[in-house]
């Protein structure tokens, strides 16, 4: 076969596609072409095949084609080509043009991609490392096209925002629907588009450099490619601001005025797919991927479209004409018309206000509840007009009807709550969760479940007898939001209103997995290729949102758990094909089960938080409360100046957050001021506030003991064993007595850094005790910094894997200790032992086994600090990490005695003194903490208040890792116990538990086999006995944490869930602790426990609990017996 | 107490919640069990492994007089299913098998079986274990996957793996030698097949040959493991154990015989000479250009063949590799192994602090009391599966020795620590990349699976070690299929090239050209038979190149280092 005239090269992307053609006679590029498909790869790809056998005149007897990409592989057979793996193919490119590059990103559409060359000294072989997102599509340029869509910014814009000099804010790059809650957040308090802009690219690299990156460096030269870094130059600055300080940590020395050459986007960055496939063609054997036409193109993606179809796809929505009808009929919204009232009319109502992320709603209610009117805004960047805006509306729309208003009260809701009443001075601001249930209820008397699936929030609220009993919110991932709908129908060309009518045309449609949103965008471009239209590929998203809603997000996959009564609310739900989705699915979930749930849509949809907190302030109303509110009249001249700059930054703690001043000037009044801040403290505006707001929590932290905050704070205290050291010898013949004399004199110097992670949470004292009794002195026992978010962001670039943010963040505090502790004064080695075994109290345990990320994280942070070069060597610090048994003291003796005998100079019997120390000062410890539990439930039994027990693991107690949660709950005015401070003496044992010792259930009060069999993991174990013994107790509240990725926690949510529940009281939960707090979220459920709680008080007072009121009597009675 | 008691009481007992005195508490449901009088009606339904593994290990149980069944394959619904109804959060393995289990159940109700009449006909066999992973609280979420699905009264039996021969048979199966063995045998021969099945498929000449003669090899396998449990005993209904009072010799007499019959029979290897000869009769051309692809991780990611990987097997076929898949046996010896290793770490630090020499030899004496059975079980593991494999051809791959895994993964993955695979997929990406028997290593895993996790944490130092080592680490969640295949392509682009390099090496070392070689090989029919032992080459990977050099050298009349099939000579063998 004769060699080919052109070699034509496709890179077909995600969202674009890229064609280079090669001139095999002039060896040079001819053509290119770069068009985005907007998901029609085939039709693009099509007219530029169209357009280059018309010129140049490529055809099927001098053109050969090679395709790479994402969507590559489906479309190559078709045309003849051949397909290349796109890394493949760029990495191709780049040995042939760049030589002396060492790192290359390249970011698309919706994947990101890093492929290392190293040079290996052994094989003399450069060996490509590459990595590609797997999970979630964060830091790709999808979510610069996301974020730049929501804020309505030109793209030309975008392109003009420079990163050097400009503020920075922090936003969560970890996935791109939260980035986008951080930059609308950051909108609304005033940060200036080009500072988001900045801000964001800050985020995308950040998020390249510590989850793509896996740990590796990316040495110079660095190539930057793909779409992104050619059309935004920001980002290449911003690539240049973090990586030289990278380099600089790694040894590696880039001079100053070099930056801008070693890293760098070529001019044709968007190219080197397609210049690598013609790169890989000219490479392969001449009969390879000759091209066949596009016609075949076309033949064969019909045939594909029917064939899929009938193999894959489902039922369109409407399994029948009547079928949509009979739905429509029961779902339709009837539609809301305002009342009719004669002119001049006084009309009395209440105002409920609802701030949400995404709009602003306000509804005015009368004394009966009905709606009387109702105004709704889309976000426009400032809460503040939104609200003015909103409450115009209304006032106008009085105004028109020619009557007169006269407001009663005035409830917010939503994450503005606060702000609007401080605003307003409105009469309540209720909590999103209770309000959307009083609106709920108020419409449906009997409600088990309420689906509000907003813009950006999805809300689960689960009431029993008109009570909120539980409720999920997404804080560690959006997917599943309305948001999403909405974009997809934008991005198709029909306007959300229109999303339903269009799906319902659907007769079949595409099988979407459901998951991160972001892959939904990859499945969508998947399914377009396969052929789907646009009005399948709808239907089909609007059927994958109650998958992500309920199996994704929720995590609740068997509804009939929850009750049989679902409302329906929240913006999303006005599509009415999101409601015949939720509705299949909700019945298809009671299919078989011989239950018909019963499924509403809210009314009002859209405004149920406004109407909720309306019903509020009317309740507060009718018990006698004064309203105070400012009036509509003067609500709506409110004059305001919003900042949040350098000068508005808070001082008052180390976090030194940037907080939003408000100086508002409500008519008739003086200039007020409100700061809007992310804790109590930052909320004060000068130093006698503070003082003022220090010294109230300080007179709630001392009436409500923390316990965890406690045990985090102690237990690194230094211990006071007795030194049990053998005394040095002062001189010998024998060598190795005078080596075992140097170094027990040396011990007194030697400094040992320990991680504050993990275990070390329950068993630093223990380490501490046996290092210091052989005489290593207190303050050479160095602890690393408590965690923080700046700790982790420095310290854990090397990071390879994602586990549990508890087993994450151990890398950083090794970190922390090298390059702070040790750069200060010099460590000898760093401790982190492969604890194996933990002791484990529960008398019917079948194993004592730690968790077995935590067991083997030391190994994974040598890993990642030894591999590119051995820092620990070139530190001069030994890192020690021997496996140890806690569970044996026996066996513990002689891997303590193993690791320590060369460093310290040990021998077996000044060993065994240590122990005997370490072990009786690890005892103190738990002992003393379970004295004061004791003391903390007298306290709550003799003053009738109810506590908070914590389900967790001791190194939940790290501030760090439950980010502050335990302390907001104590704020709130709840003592906090862990289960590490819950006494075991047998008295309080035998009241709990002694129906259970005479039933015969179990033998021992410490034994949990009666609830649960597979008791082999210490702390699953001891997790689950602290639930029993919350259940039992009258005055106690359980409080599940554990860690996002955590499976051992996966494995017994439902059983402590059950004993929890069993006894009548439900099991908060925060499930998903991870290395971002999302304090909105945060806020949310801490103040709807709050409710909850303040209710279950209330109902205990006046007798509701009847059951527990008789078993806390019997208590009390028998203590005083 | 029958069968219908036993459901009696469970229907009264089975409420999760129970009043005491004044608050109700949560009651874990009662195990039910399986009544000795009821073994040989209940049918016994397990599954979740390789499908060779279920469909051999079926055969022994109806061997042993039970009625049995596997579950279906895992799909697409198997997964929903199993996510619906079990814990959020929990790895794959569980969402597929208990998926499986309530597919397989509906499908009896649509056959028109009552809850009851399932409850009571059927029960589900299961691996019971404990330690540092999830995999032992799997069992508690079967059952609330089945209490969630209406089967509260589904009894659930599991199998001890740390109890090993010593299980409550009073409470569930019968465990006699003549089960035992057949399930020893036939988790080996499963094994291997499974391998060989993987080494020839991509190399057919006619598509579709591959899977028709190991479809027979295994019915033939099938028939031989059901039989061979049942006519000795004479009785095939009854589960048969070893007599406590045999009529004629003793019982260790007895129990050799048992296993001489099982392991040396004339009629089983008479079985796998006929499955040897089937094999070899299949066409290859080995001279396609394919890179190995070896496959470890998470037991149930690299075993299973179908969406609990994203069909990983068959992907991977499809663009043009050939899959070097792990045996099960490699995770028995494992244990085995782990063990031993942990009785020899406690006693070698007891030992550093004992007080007196008594005491220490003492303690040496009790370790090796403890390793030398266990040690033992290892070897013979080892011996039969060679065994089998020399039987069955010689072409199959070695298990590894696992103190050399252990060894090699030392110095990043302490060989004591539990959990999982533990040190075993460090080991083995090193071992197979050392023995030059694999182009990439791809380590599959459910998504989350905390083990493995750590295990790839650790890789990045081994790869740092061993540039030569070529690795992708795969989580597997039933979603996000599209960049998965993206990645493993990505990889495999790598191993694809370095096998064509190996090749190109290989025809410059011969100084012939291709057509010539397959020339020479078409005139001679022996070269292309599947169980053709072609002889390792130190240098290069790639079967092609291996078979060109060695094709090479008959034509230059060397006839050393090979021979035909079923010969004494392996030198396919690795050193």
């Amino acid at each position: 076969m004769t060699a080919s005239r052109f070699v034509l090269g496709v890179d077909v992307g995600s969202t674009t596609v890229k064609a280079v053609l090669w001139d095999c006679e002039h060896a040079l590029i001819c053509w290119k072409d770069y068009r985005r498909h907007g998901a029609n790869q085939r039709g693009r790809l099509r007219e530029m095949l169209v357009g280059l056998e018309q010129e140049p005149g490529i055809s099927p007897k001098n053109c050969r084609i090679f395709l790479t990409g994402s969507g590559a592989s489906e479309i190559a057979p078709l045309v003849g080509g051949r397909y290349v793996q796109e890394v493949h193919a760029v990495a191709l490119q780049v040995e042939r043009s760049h030589q002396g590059v060492r790192s290359v990103v390249e970011l698309g559409g919706q994947d990101a991609k890093i492929i290392l060359f190293r040079q290996s000294p052994k094989t003399a072989r450069t060996r490509k490392i590459s990595h590609m997102n797997d999970k979630c599509a964060g830091g790709t340029g999808a979510v610069i096209d996301r974020i730049t869509a929501k804020l309505g910014l030109d793209p030309e814009f975008v392109r003009t925002v420079r990163y050097q000099g400009r503020s920075l804010h922090p936003v969560a790059g970890k996935c791109g629907v939260f980035a986008e809650t951080d930059i609308t957040n950051l909108r609304n308090r005033g940060v200036p588009p080009e500072e988001l802009v900045a801000s964001l690219f800050d985020a995308l690299v950040l998020q390249n450099l510590t989850v793509l990156a896996r740990g590796n460096t990316l040495f110079p030269d660095v190539l930057l490619l793909g779409g992104p870094h050619f059309f935004f130059p920001g980002l290449v600055e911003a690539w240049r601001a973090h990586l030289p300080r990278l380099w600089r940590e790694r040894g590696e020395e880039v001079p100053e005025d070099e930056i801008d050459r070693r890293i760098y986007a070529p001019p044709d960055a968007q190219y080197f797919g397609a210049l690598g496939a013609v790169a890989y063609g000219l490479e392969e054997a001449a009969e390879e991927g000759w091209y066949r036409g596009w016609r075949s193109l076309d033949e064969a993606g019909n045939q594909l479209r029917s064939v899929t179809k009938c193999r894959e796809g489902l039922p369109g929505p409407a399994a029948s004409p009547q079928d949509l009808r009979a739905f429509l009929e029961a779902y339709r919204p009837p539609s809301w018309e305002p009342s009719e009232w004669p002119e001049g009319r006084l009309i009395s109502g209440f105002l409920g206000i609802d701030g949400g992320s995404t709009s602003t709603k306000a509804v005015v209610i009368s004394e009966h509840g009905k709606l009387l009117a109702k105004a709704y805004r889309l976000s426009r960047g400032n809460p503040l007009q939104d609200l003015i805006e909103v409450l115009k509306e209304i006032r106008g729309d009085f105004l028109r009807r020619q009557v007169e208003l006269r407001l009663l009260g005035v409830g917010t809701t939503g994450y503005l709550k606060d702000l609007f009443r401080d605003l307003l001075q409105a009469d309540v601001a209720l909590v999103e969760t209770v309000a959307h249930a009083k609106a709920a209820l108020r419409f449906q008397r009997q409600v088990d479940v309420i689906v509000d699936v907003g813009g950006q929030d999805i809300k689960l609220v689960v009431l029993r007898e008109g009570h909120v009993k539980d409720f999920m919110l997404n804080s560690q991932c959006s997917a599943g939001n309305g948001f999403y709908l909405q974009a997809t129908s934008e991005g198709f060309g029909y306007p959300v209103e229109k999303y339903a009518e269009v799906a319902f045309r659907a007769e079949a449609m595409p099988n979407f997995g459901y998951g991160c949103a972001v892959f939904l965008q990859a499945d969508i471009v998947n399914f377009q290729r396969q052929g789907w239209r646009p009005e399948e590929i709808l239907a089909g998203l609007a059927y994958v949102l109650p998958k992500n809603v309920w199996l994704y997000v929720a995590r609740i996959p068997h509804l009939p758990s929850l009750g049989t009564r679902f409302v329906l609310q929240g913006g999303t739900h006005r599509n009415l094909a999101a409601v015949k989705a939720q509705v299949d699915y909700i019945r298809e979930q009671f299919r078989g089960s011989g239950v018909e749930p019963q499924i509403t849509v809210h009314p009002h949809c859209g405004e149920a938080g406004a109407v909720g907190a309306a019903l509020e302030a009317a309740r507060l109303w009718r018990s006698g409360r004064e309203s105070r509110f400012i009036g509509l009249d003067r609500a709506v001249e409110i004059r305001f100046n919003a900042r949040c700059d350098e000068q508005t930054r808070c001082f008052y703690c180390t976090n030194r957050c940037v907080r939003t001043f408000l100086d508002v000037e409500v008519p008739g009044t003086e200039v007020r001021r409100l700061i809007t801040a992310s804790c109590e403290k930052g909320a004060a505006e000068s130093v006698e506030d503070l003082r003022r707001v220090k010294a109230r929590l300080d007179s709630v932290k001392a009436a409500n003991p923390n316990l965890a905050e406690t045990a985090a704070r102690e237990v690194w205290k230094p211990q006071h064993p007795l030194r049990v050291a053998d005394e040095p010898r002062r001189w010998s013949f024998r060598p190795w007595v005078r080596r075992r004399s140097e170094l027990i004199r040396r011990r007194g110097n030697f400094r040992v850094g320990i991680p504050r992670v993990l275990n070390f949470y329950q068993y630093a004292p223990f380490f501490s005790a046996y290092l210091q009794s052989l005489g290593v002195r207190p303050e050479n026992i160095v602890f690393s910094d408590y965690t923080s978010s700046r700790l982790y962001r420095e310290g854990a670039q090397r990071g390879v894997i994602d586990p549990c943010y508890p087993a994450k963040v151990a890398l950083a505090h090794v970190h922390n200790l090298l390059v702070v502790k040790h750069r200060r004064k010099r460590l000898d080695c760093i401790f982190f032992p492969l604890i194996t075994k933990i002791p484990c109290w529960v008398a019917d345990s079948s194993g004592e086994d730690a968790c077995c990320t935590v067991a083997a994280t030391p190994q994974t942070v040598r890993a990642a600090m030894t591999r590119e070069v051995d820092v620990f060597e070139q530190e001069g610090v030994v890192y020690l990490a021997p496996l140890l048994d806690l569970a044996d003291r026996a066996l513990l003796a002689g891997e303590m005695f193993e690791a320590w005998e060369a460093m310290l100079g040990l021998t077996p019997e000044e060993n065994d003194r240590a122990m005997e120390q370490a072990w009786a000062a690890q005892e103190r410890f738990e002992g003393g903490l379970r004295r004061r539990g004791k003391e903390v439930l007298e306290m709550l039994e003799r003053e009738g208040r109810i506590g908070i027990l914590i389900l967790g693991r001791p190194y939940h107690q790290d501030p760090g890792v439950h980010h502050g949660l335990f302390d907001r709950l104590q704020e709130l005015g709840y003592p906090i116990l862990t289960p590490g401070s819950l006494p075991l003496d047998p008295d309080v044992l035998e009241r709990l538990f002694a129906d259970d010792l005479r039933e015969g259930v179990v033998g021992d009060p410490l034994e949990i086999g009666d609830v649960w069999v597979n008791a082999y993991s210490t702390n699953s174990s001891q997790k689950i006995w602290a639930a029993k013994f919350a259940a039992r107790h009258p005055l106690l509240v359980a409080v599940d944490v554990s860690s996002f990725n955590c499976g051992h926690d996966a494995a017994i949510a439902r059983v402590c869930e059950a004993v929890v529940e069993a006894s009548g009281r439900p099991l908060f939960a925060f499930r998903d602790l991870d290395e971002n707090r999302p304090t909105g979220t945060f806020q949310i459920r801490l103040e709807t426990i709050d409710y909850f709680l303040k209710e279950f008080g209330q109902g205990r007072e006046k007798g509701l609990r009847k059951p527990c009121l008789e078993s806390q009597e019997k208590l009390l009675s028998s203590r005083a017996g | 107490m029958s069968a219908k008691d036993c459901a009696e009481v469970k229907s009264e007992d089975s409420s999760p919640v129970r009043k005491s005195a004044n608050i109700l508490h949560y009651r874990r449901p009662p195990e039910g069990y399986l009544a000795p009088e009821e073994r040989s009606n209940a049918t016994i339904v397990f599954g979740g492994l390789n499908w060779r593994h279920d469909f051999l290990a079926k055969a022994v149980f109806e061997a042993a007089g039970y009625r049995c069944e596997t579950l279906p394959p895992p799909d697409e619904e198997v997964y929903e299913l199993g996510r619906r109804f079990c814990s959020a959060g929990q790895c794959n393995p569980v969402y597929f098998t208990a998926g499986s289990l309530l597919k397989f159940l509906r499908g009896l109700l649509r056959e028109g079986l009552d809850r009851d009449e399932i409850c009571r006909r059927y029960v589900f066999f299961i691996a019971r274990s404990c330690g540092p992973c999830r995999f032992g609280m799997y069992e508690a979420d079967y059952r609330l996957a089945l209490e969630a699905a209406g089967f509260a009264d589904f009894r659930v039996l599991p199998f001890a793996l740390n109890a090993g021969i010593h299980q409550d048979e009073e409470k569930g199966l019968r465990y006699g030698i003549d089960f035992g063995l057949g399930v020893y045998k036939a988790v080996l021969l499963a094994d291997i097949f499974r391998d060989l099945h993987f080494q020839i498929r991509p190399y057919e000449v006619v598509p579709g040959q591959t899977d028709e003669v190991f479809h027979r090899c295994l019915n033939r396998i099938y028939a031989h493991l059901r039989q061979s449990g049942a006519d000795r005993e004479g009785d095939s209904k009854t589960p048969v154990s070893v007599s406590p009072k045999p009529a004629r010799g003793g019982r260790w007499w007895n129990c050799f015989k048992a296993i001489h019959r099982h392991l040396h029979g004339s009629d089983f290897v008479q079985v796998l000479d006929e499955c040897r000869r089937d094999i070899d009769s299949i066409t290859v051309d080995r001279f396609r250009v394919k890179p190995v692809v070896k496959l470890t991780g998470e037991l149930f990611a690299h075993l299973t063949e179908g969406p609990g990987n994203y069909d990983m097997f068959s992907f991977l076929e499809q663009e043009g590799a050939q899959v070097f898949p792990d045996p099960i046996g490699s995770m028995l010896t494992h244990l085995l192994y782990q063990r031993r290793n942990e009785g020899r770490h406690r006693s070698a630090m007891l030992c550093g602090v004992a007080p007196t020499l008594k005491q220490d030899l003492r303690l040496r004496l009790a370790h090796w009391r403890k390793a030398m059975p266990l040690w033992f079980a290892e070897k013979a593991y080892v011996h039969h599966y060679d065994l089998f494999r020399r039987r069955l051809g010689g072409t199959a791959h070695r298990l590894p020795a696992q103190a050399d895994l252990a060894r090699l993964a030392a110095p990043f993955y302490h060989p004591v620590l539990r959990g999982g695979e533990a040190h075993l997929e460090v080991g083995k990406s090193i071992y197979y990349t050392l023995l030059r028997e694999c182009h990439l290593v791809l380590s599959l895993k459910p998504f989350g699976c905390m083990p493995s996790a750590q295990s790839d944490g650790v890789q990045v130092a081994v790869q740092e070690r061993y540039p030569e080592l070529l690795f992708l680490s795969l989580e597997t969640s039933g979603d996000g299929l599209v960049l998965a295949q993206s990645r493993v392509q990505m990889a495999l682009a790598e191993a694809r090239r370095a096998a064509r390099d190996e090749v190109e090496a290989a025809l410059r070392r011969t100084g012939r050209s291709l057509d010539e070689l397959r020339r020479f090989v078409e005139s001679r029919p022996e070269y292309r038979r599947a169980l053709y032992p072609v002889p390792r080459e130190r240098d290069f990977v790639t079967p092609a190149a291996r078979f060109i050099l060695h094709v090479s050298r008959r034509m230059n009349g060397d006839t050393r280092g090979s021979n035909v099939a079923g010969s004494s000579e392996e030198p396919s063998e690795r050193g």
